[in-house]
């Protein structure tokens, strides 16, 4: 691939990643980020991180590498939660890419989670995550995994949507959830299949952030096997929420990228 | 000569004005084609004045044409209260619109209650359900119908949404990529497919597919080609093997020329007689009433 054109990223058809209009004071939008085994969203979730602070994805977009004036551009500060990472796995390669450690707040929920609250119930539990993110006074929030709660809490997927997800969308202008689909698949709702609970609450949970979702970023791994010098593809398509209040629109892509120790490259497919 | 409301295209925006009567529109999507598009062009048929209460399940923002917006909850009576709060009480001319973003929220046994409770002679309840969404089913209703097929069951005019595909997309493939939740691109476009079902009142089913544009809001009657209904022979069996097993047009023609063996006999039109021929030796008495062959 080292002839390849390097491309750059863009979703909404503002040339942006984030464009300023998903921002409008009084709407909430989501996007919905999904990966499989062996494609780790963690180099998706830093391009938004600069996207939002800086305005533009120094790391990621070959055609910004050059700027060297990294002004942050946002007025709040983002917001990361992580329900499989630990703040350290965040703030390490976010500080290797230089961005200002003031402009971001990291949430670890993974460390302690069940022996801070085991014994609670469910909706205090859910209540108590709501206030935490709360406090933090951002404009974005990039959840990841917050599926997990379904068998922590032993609640059911309409349950997370309603009580948790939807009062964080009614406080953040743009909530990214990051979620694998790994391990189950969306069979068919006639095929009279047995399904067991937790798999259908899994279905039934992303069945719901795509409905949500003004854009869904789709991350997976080559369907022909492995290479050394791809890593897999990024297939942005139209969420299932309505555009309409939306002044721009997204831009239906597919790349290859490659991750590499600390960059990532994104190709034309 | 047919009347108004047997033109499809007619119907169709009928059905969006809410001057037909139908109590509940079903509104089913999936994950290749969502239906909000359908909502909107209701909100964009309805008269100005017509009230609209939106239940978001799946949204937060208040849609701006909505009247009353009210957040989806996990308890279905305190929805009803929420809901019929901004309905009147009394059967009024006006009619109201309430509009539910995911009738997938509703659990399988409160399904039916709910609407019944809704709907009423100026209440019009439009709900959107993903066909494709698993439910919960409890093993005490083992037996009992899905929501989609009760949905289905009382609907008036359910409205199927599906994305229009070129011939060249292999649907198999498309529907192996939606199953692993990797939406190929191209799909949730605004221009896409309606299946119409309307229900007449004697109970007849009057089904229409139509090509929309949810961008400058116009329908087209979809009519199914004789290509789309059926695929020659020859193309089936061409490049099947090296043998000629195509026929001919003058090969077809002799096939249908062909008179089939029995044919004649399995003709019941001439009836049958019983004909007597009388022959000099037959000794016919004309006062016997029982000699009377005839």
């Amino acid at each position: 691939m080292s002839n390849v054109q390097r491309q750059d990223l863009t979703i909404f058809n503002d040339q942006s990643v984030l464009s300023k209009s998903l921002f409008t004071e009084g709407l909430s939008h989501l996007l919905f980020v999904t990966h499989r085994l062996g494609t780790s969203p963690s180099w998706l979730i830093n391009t938004i991180t600069e996207s939002y602070i800086y305005g533009i994805p120094f790391s990621l977009n070959e055609s910004n590498t050059s700027a060297v004036n990294r002004k942050a551009v946002c007025t709040k500060p983002l917001v990361i939660a992580s329900f499989i990472h630990e703040s350290a796995y965040f703030t390490s390669s976010l500080n290797k890419l230089k961005i200002d450690s003031t402009q971001y707040r990291i949430l670890d929920f993974l460390t302690d989670f069940a022996l801070k609250y085991t014994g609670n119930p469910k909706e205090k539990v859910l209540t108590e995550l709501i206030n935490c993110l709360s406090k933090q006074s951002g404009r974005i929030l990039i959840l990841e995994q917050p599926e997990l709660l379904i068998p922590l809490l032993n609640i059911t997927s309409d349950e997370l949507h309603l009580n948790f997800i939807n009062p964080l969308m009614k406080m953040f202008s743009v909530v990214v959830l990051v979620s694998s689909v790994e391990g189950y698949e969306n069979t068919n709702a006639d095929s009279g299949e047995y399904q067991k609970k937790d798999m259908i609450d899994m279905i039934r949970y992303t069945h719901s952030c795509f409905h949500k979702s003004i854009v869904l970023l789709a991350l997976k791994p080559l369907d022909t096997g492995r290479a050394n010098d791809i890593t897999g593809t990024l297939r942005i398509t139209r969420g299932g929420a309505s555009p309409s209040r939306l002044p721009v629109h997204v831009v239906e892509n597919e790349y290859l990228f490659h991750s590499q120790r600390e960059s990532t490259k994104l190709f034309y497919r | 000569m047919a009347s108004t409301s047997h033109n499809p295209k007619i119907l169709l925006r009928r059905v969006f004005s809410l001057n037909e009567s139908a109590p509940f529109i079903l509104c089913i999507d999936d994950l290749s084609q969502a239906g909000w598009h359908i909502i909107e062009e209701f909100a964009q048929n309805v008269s100005q004045s017509t009230p609209i209460v939106y239940v978001g399940y799946e949204t937060v923002n208040k849609p701006a044409f909505a009247t009353h917006f009210i957040e989806g909850t996990t308890s279905v009576e305190r929805l009803t209260i929420g809901i019929q709060s901004y309905l009147p009480s009394q059967p009024t001319t006006k009619r109201h619109l309430v509009v539910i973003d995911s009738l997938n929220y509703i659990p399988n046994d409160q399904i039916s209650q709910f609407i019944s409770n809704i709907v009423s002679p100026s209440v019009t309840l439009l709900g959107i359900y993903h066909r494709s969404e698993s439910e919960h089913r409890p093993a005490s209703l083992e037996n009992y119908p899905s929501s989609l097929s009760l949905l289905h069951f009382m609907a008036s005019t359910v409205l199927e949404c599906a994305p229009l595909f070129n011939k060249s997309v292999d649907l198999e493939e498309v529907e192996s990529e939606i199953q692993r939740f990797s939406i190929p691109r191209g799909l949730n476009a605004t221009v896409s497919k309606i299946i119409m079902t309307n229900r007449r009142k004697s109970g007849r089913s009057l089904v229409y597919a139509f090509r929309y544009n949810s961008q400058d809001h116009s329908y087209d009657q979809l009519v199914e080609t004789e290509e789309d209904q059926g695929v020659d022979d020859s193309q089936v069996l061409e490049g099947l093997t090296t043998f000629n097993l195509k026929t001919s047009n003058k090969q077809k023609l002799a096939r249908e020329q062909v008179e089939l063996p029995f044919l004649e006999a399995q003709s019941f039109n001439t009836g049958g007689a019983i004909v007597y021929e009388f022959e000099k030796d037959d000794d016919y008495d004309e006062e016997d009433p029982y000699e009377d062959p005839f």
